[in-house]
């Protein structure tokens, strides 16, 4: 079984989405990043809840949204991106030797994908999102998909850096 | 050959029907990087022996003939034309390189324990305890994946000092990134090219996050900004080491068991060496992505732990590490002298379905490669299982003179190890026409206040802090000298120093980088980088009789022979200075092909780029000096005589100045001159010291007062130097050789007996009433300026960038 879970902090405002550039953008549009968890798992759905909400999230600050779709509000774009296959993911690599030592009551993690998610927000030209995604994803260890909103053209709303 | 090998699955190169357009187009489609006279001779070899290679034999015979490997470059004979003068090079490393170290250890003999025959080159501490250092280069892999690149490059340079000697202790790192200017706009850089902002950014993290995860302190570094770097970024790595004197030899003999330690065996890094001897095309990012890795400190830490204590137990006859060319290179060499035999089904792998060659090819970090007796098996065993990491017989040495793999129970290779590390030399022919004097452009010094202002902020002279905080710089506790002090901890030092456990002493390292010089004048910047590296750890408290240096070359292309030209003569001059101070070299390590190559055909490459490590003896921990002034009323000294050097200086470049002379170095004088200062830090007279590099006087003056919480005041006038030199030419020539240092008032007569003959001023005093930097000339105040706002351009000038 696959399930996603986004942790959102709540205590991270959007900020400027220059700082994910090299030199500034003409909309100046702002961003917030979140990470999302893809767990290929057996067991328990609760006793993943479970390992979700104790060792991937500090519950403090930090709040956890199911199903892991974008949550963004309307005019917002939702930027996904991910190691490629075979890249180490050390971050993964640890959870996963985590999951298999501390061994959750009726839950077996067989893999994870990390995911960095960045919702940048109106105002937003196509432009500008296609230099973000310049800057930000390294084509060679990274892949991306990209959930544009209405207010652009719709054919263009998704790809990835190898498609 | 058996008749079986034709069975095996692999695979056969008809070598022996190709012509000589076959071979190169084979050594291009297989990403061999070897020229026509390489595949000739391998096709002359097999020849000999009547059949043709397979896949694991030409490949282990491309990686091991590589430049990353063999460093054909700087053994070629060489042609060299300078003006009407032609000179032949029999090898610039034995020219320039061994035989001065040479000739200058016969002069000291106890000091250099082992140079250049083994992953690093080891100095005598205390007679018990012996340091090495050792710099690589990982510029190709960082131009793709800054990340990964900066990672894999401090991670495998950590193993290069684990597996110098029996696995000398990893006690320190350094780093230095030349890059393109980080305000350089997006359309400047090419679409396929990271932009200089991320190359940093990515490679600060990347070391970042491989050292602070090993518990290793990194604690030096330089960075340079240059349109010059903006298609191919320099990133060199460096460790340095300890070990006890006795367990720096090593032997391999027959029937040794190969033991390999640590992570599995995937297709990472498949082609790195041969990789790093290609330059980079716009197809690079995608097309190379399998020499790219991110790096698993977590995996290091534990082989870096078992390898330490199976070392202390006296379980290693022979170590090395799997770098690049992987297990060809590393059980290549290890068994270069012997033979031996490698079965690759027992290594263990991340995946499956590698083939036999990407199994001995594979780069895959974390590993090492160690020569173990029967005897000494098990325990190694329990150790590897305490320390959680993976120990594996893979083969064992033998008297055969060759080297054997086998795969499925079938030889796959079968080289002799004679022809194997007996890569053709190349010869080359250079050429150095010295550039013509640009016109003189001088900027009226009218405005000396928005002149040092503007120097301050720039980005070659702002304060790396925002860099340096990012890197644990303490983990072990020993860092003594630290790369930030002063009474904000924000004043940079020149050299910093690592207490070394046992030994009553510390190591100095200091890093020094001026490739603008080597655009006017290449030899003259080998001269300033050797005299910088050493004057930094002078001024630290290091022996200048007690240094040793290290060398890291970076090009573009070698076969240019004006490219060639520029490098030769860095050499030179290098080679020179090193004489000059004494200073014999442990280590180096070349880089070529640092060349991009646009779809359009275009051509770019790198200004020629000397990195020089300076590692030096701290006899006794009174001696170290930091370089923030440390009282009011204190005397403000400088050593050294100011010329009018201030060509290709960060003032000329960033005021636009042309025609300027870039520092020579004073053969003469300039080891007294140091000497001549230790003698006054071994008195205790000297209470902080700075040397002027970058921005000259000017800027190491601001840069001692920042951290004071004083003012301090000085004259001109009273400053050794050329005749009739301006306020501007004092101020800001980066003259060699020169010193500032503060003192009690007291101990001017000891000091100026001390620099009897030689040229020493005092030039003004630390001031405790006020906190400006005052500047007279002939006791007219030509700058008063406070130094709080003189720091805060400096202090931020890199930090809107991370």
């Amino acid at each position: 079984m696959r399930s996603r879970f986004e942790i959102v902090n709540r205590l991270m405002n959007f900020v400027s989405a220059n700082e994910l550039v090299y030199s500034p953008l003409d909309s100046a549009p702002l961003y917030r990043r979140t990470r999302v968890y893809d767990i290929d798992y057996s067991g328990s759905s609760e006793g993943l809840r479970h390992f979700v909400r104790g060792v991937l999230t500090d519950e403090i600050v930090e709040e956890i949204m199911e199903d892991g779709r974008p949550t963004a509000a309307e005019g917002t774009a939702a930027l996904d991106v991910f190691l490629k296959p075979g890249v180490l993911d050390l971050e993964k690599e640890y959870i996963l030797r985590y999951a298999n030592g501390a061994r959750p009551a009726n839950l077996e993690i067989h893999d994870l994908a990390i995911i960095q998610r960045y919702y940048i927000q109106h105002p937003c030209e196509e432009a500008d999102i296609r230099r973000i995604v310049g800057d930000l994803v390294n084509p060679v260890i990274q892949d991306w998909s990209i959930c544009l909103p209405p207010c652009l053209p719709a054919g263009r709303a998704g790809g990835r850096s190898d498609a | 050959m058996p008749e079986s090998v034709l069975a095996a699955p692999y695979e056969t190169i008809p070598i022996l029907d190709m012509a000589e357009a076959d071979l190169e187009s084979l050594s291009r489609s297989r990403k061999l990087s070897l020229g026509i006279s390489d595949l000739l001779e391998i096709k002359s070899y097999f020849k000999s022996t009547g059949r043709n290679p397979t896949c694991v034999e030409l490949e282990t015979i491309a990686q091991t003939w590589s430049e990353h490997c063999k460093h054909r470059i700087f053994n070629a004979r060489i042609v060299h034309r300078s003006n009407r003068d032609v000179t032949p090079i029999d090898g610039l490393f034995e020219t320039f390189i061994r035989n001065v170290t040479e000739e200058i250890n016969r002069d000291k003999p106890d000091f250099v324990l082992s140079a250049f025959r083994d992953n690093a080159g080891f100095i005598n501490l205390n007679g018990r305890l012996a340091a090495c250092l050792k710099v690589e280069t990982h510029n190709h892999p960082s131009a793709i994946e800054p990340y990964g690149g900066a990672n894999t490059g401090l991670g495998g340079v950590i193993r290069d000092v684990l597996g110098a000697g029996k696995g000398a202790k990893p006690v320190a790192s350094i780093d230095a990134f030349c890059v393109g200017m980080p305000a350089a706009s997006r359309e400047s850089i090419p679409a396929d090219r990271i932009h200089p902002l991320g190359v940093l950014r990515g490679v600060v993290r990347g070391v970042r996050d491989y050292g602070n995860r090993m518990g290793i302190p990194t604690i030096a570094g330089a960075i340079v900004f240059d349109s010059g770097y903006a298609l191919n970024p320099l990133v060199f790595c460096g460790t340095a080491g300890v070990l006890p004197v006795d367990e720096i030899l090593k032997e391999v003999r027959p029937e040794l068991n190969i033991v390999l330690l640590g992570g599995r065996t995937g297709r990472d890094g498949l082609h790195g060496a041969t990789f790093s001897s290609a330059s980079l095309t716009s197809e690079s990012p995608t097309d190379d992505r399998r020499a790219v890795q991110i790096g698993n400190p977590i995996e290091e830490k534990k082989l870096m732990d078992c390898v330490l204590k199976a070392r202390e137990r006296g379980l290693i006859d022979f170590i090395t590490d799997c770098g690049a060319g992987g297990l060809s290179s590393a059980a290549g060499e290890m068994v270069s002298e012997t033979g031996g035999r490698v079965y690759l089904d027992r290594v263990p792998l991340k995946e499956e379905n590698l083939a036999c060659w990407e199994i001995f090819l594979s780069e895959s970090q974390e590993r090492m490669v160690l020569g173990v007796r029967d005897e000494h098996l098990d325990a190694l065993r329990n150790l590897a299982e305490m320390y959680d990491t993976e120990c594996t017989v893979i083969g064992e040495t033998t008297d055969t003179g060759s080297l054997e793999v086998f795969h499925q129970d079938i030889k796959v290779c079968d080289l002799e190890c004679e022809f194997l590390h007996s890569a053709p030399r190349r010869t080359l022919r250079s050429e150095y026409r010295p550039r013509a004097a640009a016109a003189s452009i001088l900027v009226p010094p009218t405005d000396l206040r928005a002149a040092l202002r503007t120097i301050l902020s720039d980005v070659n002279v702002a304060s790396r802090e925002p860099v340096i905080r990012q890197y644990d710089h303490e983990v072990q506790g020993n860092t003594v000298i630290k790369p930030l002090g002063g009474l904000n901890g924000d004043n940079p030092a020149d050299g910093t120093c690592i207490r070394v456990d046992g030994s009553g002493k510390s190591l100095a390292i200091g890093v020094a980088l001026s490739p603008s010089y080597g655009v006017l004048d290449p030899y003259r910047m080998g001269q300033s980088c050797v005299d910088e590296a050493i004057r930094q750890v002078v001024v630290a408290g290091a022996n200048p009789d007690l240094i040793a240096l290290l060398d890291n070359f970076c090009m573009g292309n070698p076969d240019d022979p004006e490219e060639l030209g520029a490098l030769v003569e860095c050499v030179r001059g290098m080679s020179a200075a090193a004489q000059i101070f004494k200073a014999p070299f442990i280590s180096g390590k070349d880089s070529f092909y640092n060349c991009y190559e646009s779809t359009d055909g275009r051509t770019v490459s790198i200004p020629v780029t000397l990195l020089v490590s300076a590692l030096g003896v701290v006899e006794e921990k009174r001696h170290l000096t930091t370089t923030a002034f440390r009282r009011a009323n204190s005397m403000v000294c400088l050593l050294g005589t100011t010329h009018s050097e201030r060509g290709a200086g960060v003032y000329e470049r960033v005021l636009g100045e042309t025609g300027g002379v870039v520092p020579g170095l004073d053969p003469d004088r300039a080891l007294e001159l140091y000497r001549c200062f230790y003698r006054c830090v071994r008195e205790g007279w000297v209470r902080s010291a700075h040397d002027l590099s970058d921005g000259g006087l000017a800027v190491a003056l601001a840069e001692m007062a920042f951290a004071s919480g004083g003012g301090v005041e000085i004259d001109l006038h009273n400053v050794s130097c050329d005749p009739a030199l301006s306020s501007v030419d004092i101020l800001f020539s980066e003259s060699n050789s020169r010193i500032l240092f503060e003192s009690d008032v007291e101990h001017l007569g000891g000091i100026a007996r001390c620099f009897d003959g030689l040229p020493f001023s005092i030039i003004g005093r630390t001031i405790g009433h006020h906190s400006n930097l005052v500047v007279r000339a002939a006791k007219e105040v030509i700058l008063n300026e406070p130094l709080k706002e003189l720091k805060l351009p400096w202090k931020n000038g890199l930090q809107r960038y991370f």
